[in-house]
């Protein structure tokens, strides 16, 4: 039963059959393979609770939000900033590509287009300063992902969904593990730097004067931030209002910057409606998916597998974390969430690790299946706002920044209160 | 079927429009909700039922749009190492894939609002929404769905049988990064290159 | 005698909570098994666990989807408005009377699920006391006039609203964090639950009587019932009953433990007690309650279950607590 599930999902995914229906076809197959009972019939209530759910409403709200953030120029004004603070670094530039890598994720909740967005502004000063392509790259495909561990975080709120795990929560624990993991990845490009100065660039130094001038425009995004991190301790909002508040304050910020019209808005939505109707119809068939496994007790049969190899529970999360590494090389990360997680995270549970800390693992996990090859989402978006020259500069630029990563996980599992810690300040 | 085909993508646009425009609505009842909530402790009751009402109509009435602009997510690990000719194969077994599946879930979904009118269903909530309406419309959606997929495939077999192979992989291939990208980022490229100009 | 080999699945309410652990997975896992000798074998799953909200337990069944299923019986309620009848907020003061009341009004459950489920109710238990947890001080229940109170359903937010208060929908695992911040002042929850959740932490008054019970029900779908040996039906019958009378008399304990294990006041079996001050029930408070229960909550029911079921409740339930819906 394990073997055919797993053949079959290989066999249609290898065949780019799309993720949605690969799941709902293989839903399908097990029910007809191995059920007594017509599941099949259940697609449409569960299709129907689990599109109603007010925590995914936020999915389609930070995808606008993120549309309408961009379409109104606030990413340059951003970079601009981190530009003249940080330029003077050995790394340059490179300190700016993270730095707003890191504060644009503080407004976006998706490593996609975090990267997207400043590799878009910041690839172009890269050539003018005449930066070693590969790893000037890779710190954008690699800031890029800081989008989902510093909150807001989609890949948290569907986290906290498939487990039952507050997001607020997870939202605190995935704060500091963020900025340190931007710590990290600012000591790979400046220990490489050291060693091969060349790939330095030209060092930018701006004087006291710019750079003050150059604050305000990180007040766009810190109002972002605020509103939408900050109104939920703040007891205004919860998670997922606290997003649909945020594109009300984006269109306003726009409109601020006279960036607002009907054409603009049109594309944003359209945009939005695009992006955040398949990846809902993805979920809800992993629902159904999910639906079926536990009624045929698969489920049961993988994570009892699974125990009786009498691993130890740092055993087990080693294998957990390698499963993830390799599987993070070809599956697309949503689809890689909705698959594992439901089967994974309980069974951490179970051996005792606590779900926020483990979804915050996740997240990193997450973070290097977006850079790793053959399928690394955020490699083809930064090779795609160049436009030119091979792949293989971004692929190898973002090398360092996968040994960075383990190493924060190696810092979780060593001190798990890097993420543990936040939360219990406040719970 | 050229003309067919121009109507599906136009159905397609509006009732995304439509899906957009009501997720709008959404984020500002939320918002309204939210400071009328903090600053007055009036509480609108159910702005979060409505969304999760809205939530579901913006994704069915929006699949239709996400499938003619090829939002599918799709593994490309071995398409984009395939031949042309090979991919187009495989774009259709992945349309087949989505409207069998699909249409199981178009047909249990009108079974939820058939079941909801015959019950009288209403939310237990204090809206106590009747549920037929917000069911309806999102069923709705879904038929949407399968007619705009159904004309796809028709057109697909169309191009196929005149030998069209590229027009094929244009409207149902996978999308290439740089298509990707470009959607995703031409109008800041364009509003950057618009203030370099303002700026030399 | 030997009864007939017979492999259940069944589908539990939700799975990290102490009424499944403690009871349901048991039950089928082991007792059925040992209790017949190995031959009646099950498995159970919490719905929470196959991804369902378990609103849509009723209709599955119906479909065949699912054999045997527990749910809470108010998230039946958009189906049918029968499904609130014996939890109707304040409705039962005590478990005593919760008790009775769901066995006054069994029959016509029965009868519903037969005709809309095509399901056979097997029991019906309660969850737990659900009792108001307030950050601000109370002293009773015309307190509520302008707090913001967490409510899970339609009759509990009329309840609240009938008391002044601002009814607001959160899920639960966003009440923690909304009663830190003041998103809301006031929520509703189990006794016992809401130490476990450990409420205490950001609440500081509990308010003694229960507003409802939670009631789960459950039923086994005719198609799957009709299949099985007699000697089996027989054998379920027995012990689902003695279960159910098994989960009455802990939910009792269960109750006075919450009281006590949030508030310090009486010993707590399940770990260090907290010390929220217990609001105790005045005089004013049980005329007050008796006022909104007929003026209020029993007649906005009756308003949406209609005639017909308003006489059936008051032949049942009303004869219990005597009191009558008038029209
Ligand atoms: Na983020
Ligand atoms: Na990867």
């Amino acid at each position: 039963m394990l073997v055919n599930a797993a053949l079959i999902l290989l066999i249609l995914l290898a065949l780019s059959v799309p993720v949605a229906a690969t799941m709902g076809v293989l839903g399908l197959a097990l029910d007809q393979m191995y059920s007594m009972l017509p599941l099949y019939k259940a697609s449409g209530e569960i299709f129907w609770s689990t599109n109603t759910d007010f925590l995914l409403v936020a999915i389609p709200m930070f995808v606008l939000l993120g549309e309408i953030m961009l379409r109104a120029g606030m990413a340059e004004r951003l970079y601009d900033a981190m530009e003249k603070w940080m330029g003077w670094l050995p790394g340059g530039l490179m300190h700016a590509n993270i730095g707003a890598c890191a504060a644009f994720s503080a407004t976006s909740g998706s490593s996609v287009a975090t990267a997207a967005t400043v590799g878009t502004v910041a690839i172009p000063q890269g050539e003018r300063y005449a930066y070693a392509q590969p790893l000037f790259l890779g710190t954008l495909a690699a800031g890029g992902t800081l989008g989902i561990l510093i909150p807001p975080s989609i890949n948290m709120i569907i986290y906290g969904m498939l487990t039952d795990t507050s997001v607020p929560q997870l939202y605190l624990a995935g704060f500091l593990p963020g900025i340190l993991l931007a710590l990290i990845f600012g000591l790979t490009v400046f220990l490489i730097c050291l060693v091969r100065p060349g790939w330095g660039g030209r060092r930018q130094k701006s004087s006291w004067s710019a750079r003050m001038r150059s604050l305000k425009n990180l007040l766009p995004p810190l109002a972002i931030f605020l509103i939408v991190v900050g109104s939920i301790y703040a007891g205004i909002a919860t998670p997922t209002e606290a997003a649909g508040v945020g594109v009300m304050a984006a269109i306003i910020l726009a409109a601020l910057y006279r960036s607002l019209s009907l054409d603009m808005l049109r594309e944003a939505i359209e945009g939005t409606v695009r992006t955040s109707s398949m990846v809902i119809l993805i979920i809800l068939a992993a629902y159904f998916l999910n639906f079926v496994l536990a009624a045929i007790g698969l489920t049961d049969k993988l994570t009892s597998l699974v125990l009786s190899q009498g691993w130890t529970p740092l055993q087990t999360f080693a294998a957990v974390v390698l499963f993830y590494l390799i599987l993070g090389c070809f599956l697309e990360t949503l689809s890689m969430m909705v698959t594992t997680i439901p089967i994974t995270a309980p069974l951490m549970i179970e051996l005792g690790f606590s779900p926020v800390w483990y979804g915050i693992v996740v997240m990193v996990l997450l973070e290097m299946a977006l850079i790793t090859p053959p399928v690394g989402l955020n490699l083809y978006v930064v090779q795609g706002v160049r436009s030119r020259g091979s792949l293989n500069q971004v692929l190898i630029g973002a090398m360092p920044f996968v040994v960075a990563m383990i190493a924060l996980i190696i810092g979780l599992v060593l001190f798990p209160e890097i993420a543990t810690w936040l939360p219990e300040q406040f719970y | 079927m050229e003309r067919l085909y121009c109507m599906a993508v136009k159905l397609s646009r509006i009732s995304a429009w439509v899906g957009g425009g009501l997720l709008l609505l959404s984020a500002a009842i939320t918002t309204v909700d939210v400071i009328l909530r903090k600053l007055f402790n009036i509480s609108m009751g159910g702005s979060d039922e409505i969304a999760g009402y809205i939530l579901a109509i913006t994704t069915s009435w929006g699949l239709s749009f996400a499938l003619l602009s090829r939002a599918n997510i799709r593994i490309d690990a071995l398409y984009a190492r395939l031949p042309g000719k090979l991919t187009i194969w495989l774009d259709m077994l992945g349309l087949i894939l989505v409207g069998a599946f699909m249409s199981f879930v178009t047909w249990f979904a009108i079974g939820v609002w058939f079941e909801s009118v015959s019950v009288g269903a209403t939310a237990n909530t204090p809206l106590q929404t009747p549920l037929m309406i917000p069911q309806g419309l999102w069923a709705a959606g879904f038929i949407i769905f399968m007619c705009v997929l159904l004309i796809l495939l028709t057109r697909v077999l169309v191009l196929l049988w005149r030998g069209d192979h590229k027009e094929v992989s244009a409207i149902a291939g996978i999308r290439t990064v740089e298509e990707e990208v470009h959607d995703e980022v031409a109008s800041v490229i364009d509003h950057i290159k618009e203030e370099r100009r303002h700026a030399c | 005698q030997e009864l007939p080999k017979t492999h259940l699945t069944v589908v539990g309410t939700w799975s990290n909570l102490s009424q499944y652990k403690n009871f349901e997975q048991p039950f089928w896992e082991q007792e059925v098994t040992e209790k017949s000798g190995g031959a009646i074998t099950a498995e159970i799953k919490g719905f929470n666990e196959m991804g369902l909200k378990g609103g849509e337990i009723g209709r599955l069944m119906k479909q065949g989807v699912l054999d045997f299923g527990s749910t809470v019986l108010g998230y039946l309620a958009s189906d049918n408005p029968r499904n609130e009848a014996i939890d109707l907020a304040g409705l039962s003061p005590d478990i005593a009377t919760a008790r009775r009341v769901s066995n006054a009004y069994r029959p016509v459950l029965a009868k519903l699920y037969k005709d809309k489920y095509n399901v056979k109710l097997l029991g019906i238990w309660p969850y737990s006391a659900q009792v108001l947890y307030c950050k601000s001080p109370i002293s009773g229940l015309t307190d509520l006039e302008g707090k913001k109170v967490r409510t899970a359903n339609r009759t509990l937010a009329e309840f609240v609203e009938a008391f002044g208060g601002v009814g607001v929908t959160l899920s639960f695992g966003e009440v923690v964090q909304a009663m830190q911040t003041g998103v809301v002042d006031c929520a509703i929850t189990g006794a016992l639950s809401g130490y476990s959740s450990k409420w205490y932490e950001v609440s500081h008054y509990l308010y003694a009587l229960p507003v409802g019970w939670s009631q789960v029900v459950h039923g086994v779908s005719y198609d799957a019932w009709n299949d099985l040996d007699d000697r089996v039906k027989a054998f379920l019958e027995q012990e689902i009953a003695s279960l159910e009378d098994r989960i009455w008399s802990e939910a009792g304990k269960e109750s006075e433990q919450g009281i006590a294990c949030n508030t310090g006041e009486g010993r707590c079996d399940y770990g260090q007690s907290a010390d929220m001050t217990l609001v105790e029930v005045s005089r004013d408070d049980k005329v007050e309650l008796a006022r909104v229960l007929d003026e209020v909550v029993l007649k906005k029911w009756a308003e949406r279950c209609g005639e017909a079921c308003a006489a059936e409740f008051n032949d049942t339930v009303g004869k219990v607590i005597s009191a009558r819906i008038r029209r």
